[in-house]
């Protein structure tokens, strides 16, 4: 990774290959994954579904579902190598240090224990805390999130909230550590837009009272622009595109991030026209093509995109790109 | 003047609920709680708003799946309450549906071939093998291939999937077309092929849509009308322009500057938040029923059903200030 500053940083991710090996073939999920995130900061992944989004964040938390595998590749963390260290090791790392928010909250939580069990129940497996001092805590972590009579609150059950409400005390739970790394996946695609406005904002919030950092993941190139620092887009379990989000957003530089940006409907856009979408679908991870992996439904296509694949590289600043194709050249 | 082709008249739709482990304490949904509004020939008008609005169950209640409590649904000038399960059977050639699930509103049992062809074996269209030509032809139109007919739909993606559901809502030529989020849950980039598959279809076939989303960049790109639905209510009525550019009540205001931009430039803009969540359909706010979200709230709001008032152009708000900035 470029600007290796390792004051700054937090967490590293060198070559991860997270492979699924199922009766139908060996499913590339997360093939040759680089990225860095520093302290504080936000780091968006975009990506449509089956990209390998998901499976990254879990091989960070090292919660990888069989028949998925690590099959190689390095994670650093706080000074850790995550995929050298025992279960016990991983486990105290897991909630306290770095915790994840999924985009489901009824799913996740419990539906047999009370909001306070819940939260208080990561502070005495952690913190050690006394269950009086716990639940203490969970009250004033829920108060930290936003949920009004959070007294009364600590005392209900998950489907006594409203799925905004779930949210946040999902983001209770993963700050009741002061983590340094929170992953959340998704976290307000099931909510509605208003609902939406105000978890991103008390995300936003919680990561630069708390110095924490985060990473977003979501298919909405909207949230990202207004949440990350920098943006890494994956297509068919590779980083496609990796850059600060000023650059990405001002000059995309991959044919895909280009066609997702130009298939959202703009208002400036005269409404007669159609929308730019990006032709076929995503192929199957048992079907992926030669070469580039997106070169079935790219427009700057060439012959090389078919037979090679091309590497992840620096077109300056930081900007990095897996394309063998100069985009600039064309006028967009 | 354009042709009106439906018409809702103070529609409501309570559902009961039981509260209470001994069912003891009746209750009511009030799911649609009156409202009332027209789409011409040709016209696409969008039901917006966040879940527990109502605008799904608005869509079910015109296509006469459910019953509603109060209020009339016309379809060509004849009250669906009043024709006969014959006529029914007949005007609903006419009004079609796309569901939100392409995974959940095909027959898994069935070819891709019978589900096209179902619709026209059921009002009796064409011979065997005509409706097979006209099978062909619909799903070439939707963008699949031929050899798509004999597979059954769990062998294809969400969006082919989608695709499957249109041949089948347009295998009739139908006037109306309720499509209940048709694209919600796809993956964005076969979103932007869906909706223009929609539009095409809709200028080539001259069908009408009832648009239900929740996604105002899409609603803005292929609506020519939009009613912004709260709690079962309509709360604002224009023109798709004249409302995103003259919002006038505070739930639009609102709805609007909450979608995120994908544009890192305009991070700082102002965004109005909206405090709280969506009051429970059971228990709706007395007064205004947004006024406990609401920022521009007053005393007298809590007091006021406000009235859907007539802003001129074809632009109507539900909300007792909205003079003072219109």
């Amino acid at each position: 990774m470029p600007g290796l500053d390792v004051t700054s940083m937090l967490l590293s991710v060198d070559k991860l290959k997270t492979y699924f090996y199922t009766s139908e073939g060996v499913i590339p999920a997360v093939d040759d994954v680089s990225f860095r995130v520093d302290k504080g900061t936000i780091l968006g992944i975009v990506g449509e579904s089956g990209c390998g989004k998901s499976v990254t964040a879990l091989s960070i938390m090292r919660l990888v579902p069989p028949p998925g595998r690590i099959v190689s590749g390095e994670i650093f963390f706080d000074g850790h190598d995550l995929l050298k260290l025992s279960d016990d090791q991983i486990r105290d790392l897991r909630g306290d240090r770095i915790a994840m928010v999924f985009q489901d909250p009824m799913t996740s939580l419990n539906p047999v224990f009370t909001i306070g069990n819940q939260i208080s129940e990561i502070l005495r497996v952690h913190k050690g805390d006394k269950r009086s001092k716990a639940l203490d805590k969970a009250e004033s972590l829920l108060q930290r999130v936003g949920i009004p009579d959070p007294a009364r609150r600590i005392r209900e059950y998950p489907h006594q909230l409203s799925g905004g409400m779930r949210q946040r005390v999902m983001i209770a739970m993963s700050i009741a550590c002061e983590p340094a790394l929170i992953i959340a996946d998704e976290p307000t695609t099931a909510l509605d837009v208003t609902i939406q406005a105000q978890i991103l904002r008390l995300l936003k919030g919680l990561t630069e009272s708390l110095n924490m950092a985060l990473i977003l993941i979501s298919h909405d190139l909207g949230v990202i622009a207004e949440m990350a620092d920098t943006v890494a887009i994956m297509y068919a379990g590779k980083i496609v595109e990796y850059a600060p989000t000023n650059e990405l957003f001002a000059s995309p530089l991959h044919p895909y991030t280009i066609g997702l940006l130009e298939s959202i409907p703009r208002f400036e856009a005269t409404r007669e026209k159609r929308l730019r979408a990006i032709k076929g679908g995503v192929p199957k991870p048992s079907e992926l093509p030669e070469g580039c992996k997106f070169n079935p439904r790219c427009k700057y296509i060439i012959e090389r995109c078919m037979k090679e694949e091309p590497g992840l590289v620096d077109a300056g600043g930081g900007h990095l790109v897996r394309c063998w194709v100069d985009v600039k050249k064309f006028d967009l | 003047m354009q042709e009106t082709l439906l018409t809702v008249q103070d529609l409501k739709k309570y559902f009961p609920v039981e509260e209470g482990i001994f069912g003891g304490r009746k209750r009511v949904v009030h799911a649609v709680d009156g409202i009332s509004f027209d789409i011409t020939k040709n016209e696409v008008l969008s039901l917006v708003g966040e879940s527990g609005c109502g605008k799904s169950t608005t869509g079910r209640l015109i296509l006469k799946l459910i019953e509603p409590t109060e209020g009339k649904v016309l379809f060509m000038g004849e009250d669906l309450s009043r024709v006969s399960r014959k006529r029914l059977k007949e005007l609903r050639r006419d009004m079609q549906i796309i569901f939100q699930d392409p995974y959940a509103s095909l027959n898994p049992r069935l070819t891709v071939g019978e589900i096209v062809e179902e619709p026209l074996i059921v009002h009796k269209i064409g011979t065997r093998q005509e409706r097979r030509e006209e099978v062909f032809r619909l799903l070439q139109r939707v963008g699949l291939n031929s050899e798509v007919m004999r597979r059954y739909p769990h062998e294809f993606s969400g969006g082919q999937r989608q695709r499957i559901g249109v041949a089948r809502a347009i295998a009739l030529k139908p006037k109306l077309i309720v499509a209940d989020e048709p694209v919600s849950a796809l993956d964005v980039s076969i979103q932007a092929q869906v909706v223009n598959l929609l539009k095409e279809l809709q200028e080539e076939y001259h069908i009408s849509y009832l648009f239900i989303a929740h996604d105002l960049n899409i609603v803005r790109h292929i609506s020519d009308r939009v009613a912004v639905m709260y709690l079962g209510k309509i709360m604002e009525f224009a023109p798709v322009e004249d409302l995103y550019k003259r919002p006038l009540h505070p739930y639009t205001q609102a709805l609007l500057s909450s979608i995120p931009v994908p544009d890192p430039s305009q991070k700082g803009r102002k965004v109005l938040l909206l405090e709280g969540d969506i009051p429970s359909p059971i228990y709706i706010p007395v007064g205004c029923r947004f006024h406990t979200r609401c920022p521009k709230m007053i005393p007298r709001c809590k007091e006021v059903i406000p009235p859907l008032d007539d802003f001129g152009g074809g632009h109507g708000a539900a909300c007792i200030r909205a003079q003072e900035w219109a």
